[in-house]
């Protein structure tokens, strides 16, 4: 490209123009820094479908002040006919694929991530293996911060090539399973009407969803998986925990059996690893 | 359909129930008498719980009450930007005495005999009835009345360890006769846990196939709203007390007043002056906002809202001369006492709280309708000391009071904020 070809290109860049560009600027990285700062601190004060929206709200006003930004910056640096922005554009996206290609493919995926919303503020995501609570979707990567209290990094990347599973989808509840182990002999009936009322009966229970208990009959026992939600996601291993100590005391007042099963390396509990039979 | 039970004679030197005594007055006191019953009887009114009409809160007060959570949520708590007409540290409580005479005790017969005749509009084969009532609101207090006059059998709860073990002793002792009974506290049959649900299951079962014989039930609105989750239900709506609005509330108070001999008075609002409403004074119009943002807070409950609104209720102080001030009289008015009512208590703060242990402590407070301590610890997920803890934290702040039997119940300055506390997050919450 010519020195005049870049002349035409360009607009006369004066103060002025710095000036307003400086500006525009400002004000698109305060009004993102209001954004993230004051939505999620009065969403932590509500609970439920309330706090959901204002956090995922976040990412998506976040990308509408840049894009406004954007194209209120471009027309006064470049002239606005069509043949300047495909060879502004064009250039700006061919350098930032040969030299950011990783960076440029996670700024794309963020954008995707806030029009599909296959994870949100508050949501309860599973990535490559890591389990947490979505704290922050950034233009480049998301936080989750996982139960053992560790914030950890992942770029929007991983929604090209992994599984994302969400567990609440947006919702302020999400489904929380709690196992319990039993000698096989024994009356089946009666132990799932004791997890019902374990259910029923904890605090933490939403009534309003189903409780149900799954039984499934393993070479060494029964297991029994009763599906609940909590009132809200943020208490699901207060909850499960409930459940367990709970449940555990109750099947044993009943004279039930707990199943013991030897440790044996390698062996899984879904019985594909099998166990050994005693 | 419940049978009348044989009405017991009144014992000597104890005249009869005043429902018994209209033929044997003058005609004009009759006259008198039958408007009063009227007004009494559209006073209570007995409807299915799903007709319960929650009193609108004036717009006025619901936007004041938005802008004090607004400023409550970014911290702000106090607002002084307004002198009141009289200062709350320039007046005193009311005696007790007073007090009495001024809001005493609800008489309940009007409405026993609206439940009465609620019943027998439910000419139906159903052998339970059921009746539901919010906190403090006196649905047992109607039901004590009603079962006095009718001559039912009154049916104590079981122990809570009874309940634990599936109270097949005390459902054994149920009493077998014709005679219609009242179990006035179902709340009280139940706990919530896994080994506390059997009792209650077996006691409606057993109720609604008519195994029981003829009765009545009574329960607290916040365990009904859990029991409809876990135990079989009646084929219909219970019964509800309607709810009042400021007009009833108007109507209720008055009422009182006029009842105990309280003589002519005055309610005035301390802040702004105005008349809030009179008692055989020259009413001066007033305006009934007042009490339909009491109604809407207390959401229709007026048992609720006699208390808080006695809590408010001031006087002048004694004048150095040792005069009482009691009720004073300004200069130039007529005969009319004079009683301030203060400003609401700046109520707990709870909204902005989000102490997950405090509303699980408030929750089981309210769907047990009351419950001792060490209770609390076997139904929650938290160790004594925490219940403990949080039980005199609550206290503390108004919210939950001890009896003298142990058991903590939540109070009726707190039970507004404890409600919001709970539906703020998420809890399960009564229909009233």
């Amino acid at each position: 490209m010519s020195k005049q070809d870049l002349s035409s290109l360009l607009k006369n860049i004066n103060a002025g123009v710095l000036l307003d560009l400086g500006l525009i600027l400002a004000v698109a990285v305060g009004l993102i820094l209001v954004v993230q700062k004051t939505l999620p601190w009065l969403a932590n004060r509500l609970r439920g479908r309330r706090r959901h929206f204002l956090l995922a709200m976040v990412p998506l006003l976040r990308l509408v002040i840049i894009v406004g930004a954007f194209l209120w910056m471009v027309p006064i640096v470049i002239e606005p006919s069509l043949q300047n922005m495909v060879a502004v554009l064009g250039s700006l996206g061919l350098a930032l694929g040969f030299a950011l290609k990783d960076f440029a493919s996670s700024l794309v995926a963020g954008v995707v991530a806030v029009g599909e919303t296959p994870y949100r503020n508050g949501d309860w995501v599973e990535i490559d293996g890591v389990y947490g609570e979505v704290t922050r979707v950034g233009m480049r990567a998301l936080q989750l911060m996982t139960p053992d209290d560790n914030l950890v990094t992942i770029p929007h990347l991983k929604l090209w090539t992994d599984a994302v599973s969400n567990a609440n989808n947006g919702e302020p509840q999400l489904q929380c399973p709690t196992d319990f182990y039993l000698h096989p002999e024994h009356d089946a009936a009666r132990v799932r009407a004791v997890l019902q009322d374990v259910a029923l009966t904890s605090p933490y229970v939403d009534l309003e969803r189903p409780i149900l208990v799954v039984a499934q009959e393993q070479p060494w026992g029964t297991r029994y998986r009763l599906r609940t939600y909590p009132i809200d996601a943020r208490q699901q291993f207060r909850f499960s925990t409930d459940l367990t100590v709970r449940g555990k005391a109750e099947l044993l007042r009943l004279g039930l059996t707990l199943a013991m099963v030897p440790a044996v390396r390698g062996a899984t509990l879904d019985g594909s690893g099998g166990p050994r039979v005693t | 359909m419940i049978r009348p039970c044989p009405l017991p004679n009144p014992p000597l030197g104890v005249p009869r129930p005043r429902y018994h005594g209209v033929a044997e007055m003058t005609k004009q006191n009759a006259d008198t008498r039958g408007q009063d019953e009227e007004a009494e009887q559209t006073l209570w009114e007995l409807v299915p719980v799903p007709e319960y009409r929650l009193p609108q809160t004036p717009v006025a007060s619901a936007a004041r009450a938005r802008w004090a959570l607004l400023k409550r949520l970014f911290g702000k708590r106090h607002d002084d930007d307004q002198t009141p007409v009289r200062a709350e540290a320039d007046l005193r409580g009311l005696p007790e005495k007073r007090l009495q005479s001024l809001l005493g005790a609800v008489d309940w017969e009007p409405a026993a005999d609206a439940l009465q005749r609620s019943l027998d509009d439910r000419a139906t084969a159903d052998p339970v009835s059921l009746l539901i009532g919010p906190p403090r609101s006196g649905y047992v207090e109607v039901l004590r009345c009603w079962a006095t006059r009718q001559g039912a059998r009154w049916i104590e709860p079981p122990a809570y360890h009874d309940i634990l073990e599936a109270g097949e002793a005390w459902l054994a002792g149920w009493p077998s006769d014709a005679r219609c009974w009242l179990l006035p506290r179902l709340e009280h049959c139940w706990l919530r846990h896994p080994a506390g649900l059997a009792l209650v299951r077996e006691l409606l079962d057993r109720a609604l196939a008519g195994r029981l014989g003829h009765g009545v039930i009574g329960c607290d609105s916040w365990a009904w709203a859990y029991l409809r989750y876990v135990a079989p239900l009646p084929g219909r709506s219970p019964l509800a007390l309607q709810a009042f609005d400021g007009e009833r509330l108007a109507a209720l108070f008055h009422g009182l007043v006029a009842a105990h001999g309280a003589g002519p008075v005055r309610f005035r609002n301390a802040e702004s002056g105005k008349l809030v409403f009179a008692v055989d004074g020259d009413d001066e119009g007033g305006g009934t906002a007042e009490l339909q943002y009491l109604a809407a807070r207390c959401r229709g409950n007026a048992g609720l809202a006699r208390e808080v609104w006695r809590a408010r209720l001031r006087a002048e102080p004694e004048t150095d001369d040792g005069a009482a001030g009691d009720d004073a009289k300004p200069a130039g008015d007529d005969d009319a006492a004079t009683i301030w009512v203060a400003a609401p208590a700046e109520e707990p703060p709870l909204a902005a709280d989000v102490d997950e242990e405090l509303a699980l402590v408030l929750h089981a407070l309210l769907q047990h309708n009351g419950l001792p301590g060490a209770l609390l610890t076997e139904l929650l997920p938290l160790p004594k000391f925490r219940v403990q803890a949080i039980l005199h934290r609550l206290a503390g702040a108004g919210v939950v009071a001890s009896a003298e039997s142990g058991h903590w119940y939540v109070t009726a300055a707190g039970y507004a904020a404890a409600r919001d506390l709970l539906k703020a997050q998420g809890f399960l919450l009564d229909d009233f």
